[in-house]
């Protein structure tokens, strides 16, 4: 044999899928989808249904519930992107985002620009390392959450108020 | 649970996932399944993870004996798909590897024909890069009998490969 063993073995180790930013994205998500899974108590959960301008709500389960109420999101099952946050008062909350078209009169936006403008959002949402703003708690979370999205788009040249984002919060513990 | 335990946790599964989906892979002809097992193993380090240690190496260690578990597990029964690894798998499908070389090839070929116990050895000590002592700890095994096994393993390997070679 032209090589020691064990360099025929370590040649011998089956190739895996590669490391790129896009699989540390998709085992970011396993890893809070795992954390919601496993935690989640008996009892249901409460999805609270969050939609605001150019931006995202990651509110208390009270606040967003008096504040918009129940929302019918079928979104929710196939989001843009998903992570998890501790809520103000100790909650481990599930949230999920999606960008969606907003028609603001005071910002008319022709259609062509409005897609673009939302499969952009859409993009950045899926690709979005939420890693580097959970420092970020609750509204200040969505405050950052919202000024990257913003600068994003407008380093595209896209107009940031063509789109909405919608997001969710699935808070345990919630008693309402 | 504690808010540190959730750190804790958080930080392990960050710093080890990409070499227990690898672990998997190497381990699984369906590729796609490893994100499952994946998925499952952090479920089950969930559910202990009062048991975690602090120091980040046994973390590690801790989070592959786990992994071997689910491993096993997943061996001998049917396993639901879990939707937490949809993506994940969504993902391991359209990512295809780099093919083996013919010699590469022969060695594994001759890697998986050993007998059960000496081929996890093997492959935890040449494929995923563990010690022997850390291989033994992932399979259960005390040091000693670990070592005579894996010697015997490679006398196997050597016999094998001499012989596909001359043959």
């Amino acid at each position: 044999m032209p090589s020691s063993l064990d360099d025929l073995l370590a040649s011998s180790t089956p190739a895996t899928t590669p490391r790129t930013a896009e699989l540390d994205r998709e085992l970011a998500v396993v890893v809070s989808a795992a954390e919601v899974a496993a935690t989640a108590p008996s009892r249901r959960r409460k999805r609270i249904a969050i939609v605001s301008l150019a931006t995202i709500g990651i509110l208390g389960a009270g606040a967003a519930a008096g504040a918009t109420g129940l929302l019918p999101t079928p979104w929710f099952d196939d989001p843009a992107a998903r992570t998890t946050q501790t809520s103000p008062d100790g909650k481990t909350c599930d949230l999920a985002f999606s960008a969606k078209g907003l028609h603001d009169p005071a910002h008319p936006v022709n259609e062509a620009t409005r897609a673009e403008t939302i499969a952009a959002a859409d993009a950045f949402l899926k690709g979005f390392d939420f890693s580097t703003i959970e420092q970020y708690k609750g509204d200040t979370m969505r405050a950052e959450l919202a000024r990257r999205l913003s600068a994003h788009l407008a380093q595209q040249g896209l107009p940031p108020e063509a789109v909405s984002v919608a997001a969710m919060a699935s808070c345990l513990g919630s008693d309402q | 649970m504690t808010a540190n335990d959730r750190a804790k946790i958080r930080s392990a599964f960050r710093d080890t996932a990409p070499d227990l989906l690898a672990y998997f892979e190497r381990r699984l002809t369906d590729r796609e399944e490893a994100a499952d097992l994946l998925g499952q193993t952090m479920l089950t380090a969930w559910r202990r993870v009062d048991k975690l240690p602090a120091d980040p190496e046994r973390q590690r260690m801790w989070l592959f004996v786990i992994a071997a578990n689910t491993l096993s597990n997943h061996r001998r029964t049917w396993q639901h798909r879990l939707d937490l690894a949809d993506r994940l798998r969504e993902h391991l499908a359209t990512t295809a590897p780099a093919p083996a070389a013919g010699e590469a090839h022969a060695v594994r070929d001759a890697v998986l024909r050993l007998r059960d116990a000496q081929r996890e050895l093997v492959m935890l000590i040449h494929w995923d890069g563990f010690t022997i002592v850390e291989a033994a700890e992932i399979l259960g095994l005390n040091a000693s009998t670990a070592r005579s096994r894996y010697a015997a393993a490679k006398d196997a390997l050597r016999r094998a490969l001499v012989e596909a070679s001359a043959g």
